[in-house]
């Protein structure tokens, strides 16, 4: 009789360490998916961020009032002038972000970031960009209207440009999508003179 | 049962240790993707200082050329080249001055290039020893005055290097027979010499020097509060400066002077006062009194605006030098500036 509960007692026993263990497992699965996601929307970020400041502070670098795109120029899309490659010969970037992807990706609010040089065809940059935000400053940080963008003499207002960013993950698990936050004003000396 | 019960332990000791490299990991390349961010931003944020730390030193020092070696000046760790080149050792008007800088942190580097253009103000041609650039002038003479518009020069001695210029140059004619015939007593029309007959007064256009005062102001090395100032030096003969005097000064004992003197008031000369260079006087009561003692100013002197007087009394000269103004235009640093061309990172 005590040999028989023995048996069930080690069988009850063995059971809650069978549960503890597959909770434990789903807990780890669940925060390992949660780290590499968050990991991803990071990695993006950080090579979008090596690639808008090896750009932005070039804006203007060897070019005359307008260094910017007059007409060109809005919350989410901006041209302008430099020899960024410090070649000897002006170039123009471009840089904009396009629709919902809508398809391959389960995130309905990524969006691709173009960044276009000269008349090439546009590159995608970046993965998962849901936000691609530009604000304008004039000189004593005044938020310059977008609607002011359309002429050379609004457009050599300006003075700072702040760019605020989102990457998001493709997928998510259990509810949310995993998000990174950037922002940043350059104010790019060139625009100055 | 001993073996069974072993094999479980390790079985489960290497799954633990599995769960826990797995759930280690991520944040461990998190961590090392934000470090590099990091480190890559620090060295942007070094080179971005020691660009404008050397600056502000080529601002201070416009001859400054070379090539600088900074370890650990701005950020432990870090060490920073600064390459400062130019075509000319001596930065002149129009000389480009190119400005390198490359900075390392952690593994990480960043790069600044600037270009500056070097540009210097410089000083309208005089018109006369003493020059009037607005109507109604006004002249006293007493003691034993001398304006003269021959060439000198640097040591006030007479010198063919440049043509002779009037005595006093005036706005229009009807101020040059003014001054020539009620303002300039018989006895000291021949203390007004240079070109022409004596009295050597001229009709000559004159630009105000107020329209380049704000220049002056900017690059002035010493700004004078109104006031009296006595047995001082301005400048030296290697190093001739800008002085600026921001109302009514009164000079006495022996003061020496080179380069350019400023005056936005009064300027009274009560001692011995020597200044090689160009003295302006400008204002809305601007006039110019010598006392006592001597006064000799080696260069020129032009009066800015309407009405403006100079009273002459001792022993006050004023000898024409082009030799003294081009060794000024040339010598002073801080008339050299700097405008940005272009900032590369």
């Amino acid at each position: 009789m005590n040999h028989l509960v023995g048996v069930v007692v080690s069988i009850i026993l063995f059971g809650f360490f069978i549960l503890i263990v597959m909770v434990l497992n789903e807990n780890v699965i669940e925060a390992t998916y949660k780290s590499t996601f968050d990991k991803g929307s990071q990695e993006s970020i950080v090579e979008l961020v090596d690639i808008l400041n090896f750009d932005f502070p070039k804006i203007g670098y060897q070019k005359l009032p307008p260094k910017l795109k007059p007409g060109l120029l809005d919350s989410n899309s901006i041209v302008w002038y430099s020899d960024y490659d410090n070649n000897g010969t002006l170039d123009s970037l471009t840089y904009s972000l396009g629709e919902i992807e809508g398809y391959g990706t389960p995130n309905p609010d990524i969006k691709h970031l173009y960044r276009k040089i000269n008349n090439q065809n546009p590159l995608q940059i970046g993965l998962g960009v849901v936000r691609f935000k530009l604000t304008y400053y004039d000189s004593i940080m005044t938020q310059i209207n977008y609607s002011q963008l359309y002429n050379a003499s609004g457009v050599n207002r300006i003075r700072s440009i702040k760019v605020q960013l989102r990457v998001e993950s493709q997928y998510k698990y259990t509810d949310d999508y995993s998000a990174t936050y950037w922002e940043k004003t350059y104010t790019p000396r060139n625009l100055t003179f | 049962m001993g073996k069974t019960a072993l094999i479980l332990v390790l079985g489960l000791s290497v799954s633990l240790g599995m769960l826990k490299y797995s759930l280690y990991r991520r944040p461990l390349e998190a961590v090392e993707t934000v470090g590099s961010y990091y480190s890559k931003t620090t060295s942007k944020n070094i080179a971005r200082s020691a660009m404008n730390n050397y600056l502000k030193k080529i601002y201070q020092n416009k001859n400054l050329r070379g090539t600088f070696i900074e370890n650990n000046a701005y950020i432990e760790g870090s060490v920073d080249t600064v390459i400062i080149s130019s075509s000319s050792a001596t930065t002149t008007n129009g000389d480009t001055i190119s400005m390198s800088v490359d900075a390392h942190y952690e593994g990480q580097s960043s790069s600044i290039e600037v270009a500056l253009l070097g540009s210097a103000f410089e000083m309208p041609p005089l018109t006369a020893a003493m020059a009037y650039s607005g109507p109604n002038p006004q002249i006293s003479l007493k003691g034993t005055p001398l304006i003269d518009g021959r060439n000198h020069d640097r040591n006030g001695n007479l010198s063919a290097t440049c043509d002779d210029l009037p005595g006093i140059s005036v706005a229009n004619p009807s101020d040059s027979t003014d001054m020539v015939d009620n303002q300039i007593q018989n006895k000291y029309k021949n203390k007004i010499i240079g070109l022409g007959s004596n009295p050597s007064v001229h009709v000559r256009e004159t630009t105000d020097p107020s329209t380049y005062k704000d220049l002056l102001i900017a690059s002035a090395d010493y700004s004078l509060p109104s006031g009296v100032y006595s047995s001082i030096q301005y400048g030296t003969d290697t190093e001739p400066v800008v002085v600026y005097g921001d109302g009514d000064i009164k000079f006495t004992g022996n003061v020496t002077g080179h380069g350019i003197l400023f005056i936005d008031g009064t300027l009274t000369l009560a001692g011995n006062f020597y200044w090689y260079g160009v003295v302006y006087v400008v204002g809305a009561q601007a006039e110019i009194f010598t006392k006592v003692g001597t006064a000799r100013i080696i260069g020129g002197v032009v009066f800015g605006g309407d009405n403006k007087q100079a009273e002459m009394k001792g022993t006050s000269d004023v000898w024409y030098s082009c030799e003294t103004i081009n060794h000024v235009q040339d010598n002073t640093s801080s008339l050299v500036s700097f405008s940005m061309l272009s900032w590369y990172e």
